[in-house]
């Protein structure tokens, strides 16, 4: 079943994903065993983006683009309806209808609709599949999703079909940790933490999606961004929000689009547009107004 | 002739002993990853058994710690008897002959040799039994090379994580909330039978489980030996749970008028009417009986946080962490004739929660009010 090529972590067009190496090895161990990689980490660490980044490089030159599907689970989300769902509220009136007219009655297929996992397992080349913030939903919903991941199938209760899938889709799955998964979801799943990248790394990603930054600009507010990051660490607890990639990365698109030499002398003194890094007025007071705010020794 | 023991079996072993939930399947699944070529070298090979065996960071870090400690010396070979050894091949790691002195793992070296990775025959579940007797009949030599049993913390503890987790699903209540968007089918059916005109679909919320909940956690003094214990049974209602709304204030012995939430203080009346008459009470507290005293201002004083919050929530029941023994003769005695109070083990924590689903509590051994 090596339909696809393993993932390799390369720069393809459109927008820059740079992976670290021991990501790229868990998609490989994925691909190889044919499992979920469940990912966690802190948010804007790049987890939910990695699914559309796989999917560009292993269909890269393929004219149809990518077979790439993806479900962006709620909290109301059911696990049936990332595979099809079933719109009675719309047949009834028309089977009415249609017995009036004495027609013939719609057939009950063309109200099935399918979810991006039903689509993925149709698809007739191999997927890749995103199943965005499961740790939303119901606590049982991982668990009513096992028996379909582990065997490529599922059954459409209403008409009694059973659809298989031609390929085995590559599942990513996301998790922002609020909720504790079942465990019988867990061990089903490849498991990788994506770390904060180190600094070499997020200097490289930096790059790669502003290439046009002004390097002085680009230096210092690199060095803020890190003592300001670094004191987020250490003072607050584990579950508080951090300044993470994409807020720095959001944070240099501003300053980007301001005169340079304006912003750069702001950014000596103090934490410009700081409402881009720091969301509340408690992170605010804290690491802004108090000594040693902007990386000062 | 001779086979080797078990690849990472004593790691494997020691992260069931630590309370992980891993199988056989688990163990066969590294081994399989190990066959394609992954775990080529020490870091990917710990990667790997964190990729497969463990899914968060306080787990990975348990491994890491578990992993250097198992693999520090490598895997000794074990003596075999020729009848026990079939063709299937197990997999071989670099191992040290009896008396030599062991070879530091180096960061570049496979761990598999070219032949080990291109061998077809699968591991087949036959030879890891065969291994594993072939352990157990060794053990003299074995008992050198595994790791010592750790015990984690989850072991002293009367519950686990996961028995309070499968615990708290139980507290469930369904209702309909929320937008309309199901088609509400039996009374669509019955609203076109009545008037015999098509009418509209009557649609219906989606039930979603609203069970709620109030911990009631004693701060106290007496109470700091618990606080593992409490901990443990915050976070799970907080984050392993599938209730809906999971409060949690502290007071210390007792409290009438205000109690503690998060850093700040709280009037109980008010936290009380914002919350839904169904909600449930959890007091967790050792009411007395760790210090084996009896005072009457403790009792009185419980009597009206009992009568303050039963005011407004229908259901309570006491979780009390000092064992049954310890009760009589202490105030814990005088409030268990209040409330329903239980021990804090699976069996008591249960039937807290029958209690709070709004069933009887059972009656033998479980209520000390029943026995007295």
């Amino acid at each position: 079943m090596k339909s696809l090529p393993f993932y390799q972590g390369r720069r393809t067009q459109g927008e820059p994903y740079l992976p670290s190496p021991a990501l790229v090895e868990a998609v490989r161990v994925a691909q190889r065993l044919n499992r979920p990689l469940l990912l966690k980490g802190e948010p804007g660490c790049g987890k939910t983006r990695l699914a559309k980044a796989v999917a560009r490089e292993l269909y890269e030159g393929d004219p149809a683009g990518p077979a790439y599907f993806e479900w962006h689970v709620k909290s109301t989300s059911r696990a049936r309806d990332g595979l099809y769902s079933y719109d009675a509220v719309a047949r009834l009136p028309e089977a009415h209808l249609a017995v009036l007219r004495q027609t013939e009655v719609p057939p009950v297929e063309r109200y099935i609709r399918y979810g991006s996992l039903g689509k993925a397992f149709l698809s007739e080349r191999r997927a890749v599949v995103l199943i965005d913030e499961i740790d939303k939903a119901d606590i049982d919903f991982p668990n009513d999703l096992l028996v379909e991941l582990d065997e490529g199938r599922f059954t459409i209760e209403e008409t009694g079909k059973e659809e298989v899938a031609k390929h085995p889709p590559l599942v990513f799955i996301t998790s922002n940790d609020e909720r504790d998964l079942p465990d019988a979801f867990l061990r089903r799943c490849v498991f990788h933490y994506v770390d904060f990248p180190d600094a070499a790394a997020l200097r490289e990603i930096v790059r790669a999606h502003l290439p046009h930054l002004h390097e002085d600009l680009l230096a210092l507010a690199l060095e803020r961004f890190q003592a300001l990051r670094g004191r987020m660490v250490r003072e607050k607890n584990e579950g508080g929000k951090r300044a993470g990639t994409s807020e720095l990365l959001d944070w240099l698109r501003v300053m980007g689009a301001y005169p340079h030499d304006e912003v750069l002398e702001r950014l000596k003194k103090e934490i410009p547009f700081a409402g881009v890094l720091l969301k509340s007025r408690e992170d605010l007071d804290r690491f802004l107004k108090s000594p040693g705010a902007g990386g000062e020794p | 002739m001779k086979a080797l023991g078990l690849p990472l079996h004593g790691l494997f072993q020691a992260l069931r002993d630590a309370g992980l939930p891993l199988g056989v399947s688990d163990y066969l699944d590294v081994l399989a990853a190990l066959r394609m070529g992954e775990g080529a070298d020490r870091p990917a090979l710990l990667r790997l058994c964190q990729m497969l065996w463990t899914s968060s960071v306080e787990e990975g870090l348990l491994l890491e710690r578990l992993f250097s400690e198992a693999l520090g010396p490598p895997l000794r070979e074990v003596d075999v008897p020729a009848e026990l050894v079939e063709r299937d091949r197990d997999l071989a790691l670099p191992v040290a002959a009896p008396g030599e002195a062991p070879p530091a793992p180096s960061l570049n070296e496979p761990l598999l040799s070219e032949a080990e990775l291109t061998a077809e025959p699968p591991v087949s579940l036959r030879s890891v039994e065969i291994a594993a007797r072939a352990a157990q009949g060794s053990s003299a030599k074995l008992d050198l090379a595994m790791t010592p049993r750790r015990l984690s913390v989850g072991e002293y503890l009367p519950v686990t994580a996961r028995q309070l987790g499968q615990s708290w699903r139980r507290l469930r209540r369904m209702e309909a909330r929320g937008p309309r968007t199901e088609l509400d089918f039996a009374a669509t059916v019955g609203a076109i039978g009545r008037t015999g005109v098509w009418g509209r679909p009557v649609l219906a919320a989606r039930r979603i489980n609203v069970a709620s909940l109030l911990l009631l956690v004693d701060r106290d003094g007496s109470m700091a030996p618990f606080h593992p214990l409490t901990e443990r049974i915050v976070e799970s209602a907080v984050h392993g749970s599938n209730l809906r709304h999971a409060h949690v204030v502290h007071f210390h012995n007792y409290a009438i008028e205000t109690v503690e939430y998060g850093e700040s203080m709280l009037a109980l009346g008010e936290l009380l009417a914002r919350l839904p008459a169904f909600t449930g009470a959890l007091f967790i507290s050792d009411a007395g009986a760790a210090r084996r005293r009896y005072s009457t201002e403790r009792v009185e004083g419980t009597r009206r946080m009992l009568a303050r919050v039963g005011a407004k929530l229908r259901r309570a029941a006491w979780i009390n962490p000092a064992p049954r023994s310890r009760w009589i003769g202490t105030s814990a005695q005088d409030i268990a004739g209040m409330v329903p109070m239980f021990e804090a083990n699976r069996a008591g924590f249960d039937a807290a929660l029958r209690v709070l689903r709004g069933r009887r509590a059972v009656p033998h051994g479980d209520s000390i009010g029943a026995k007295l």
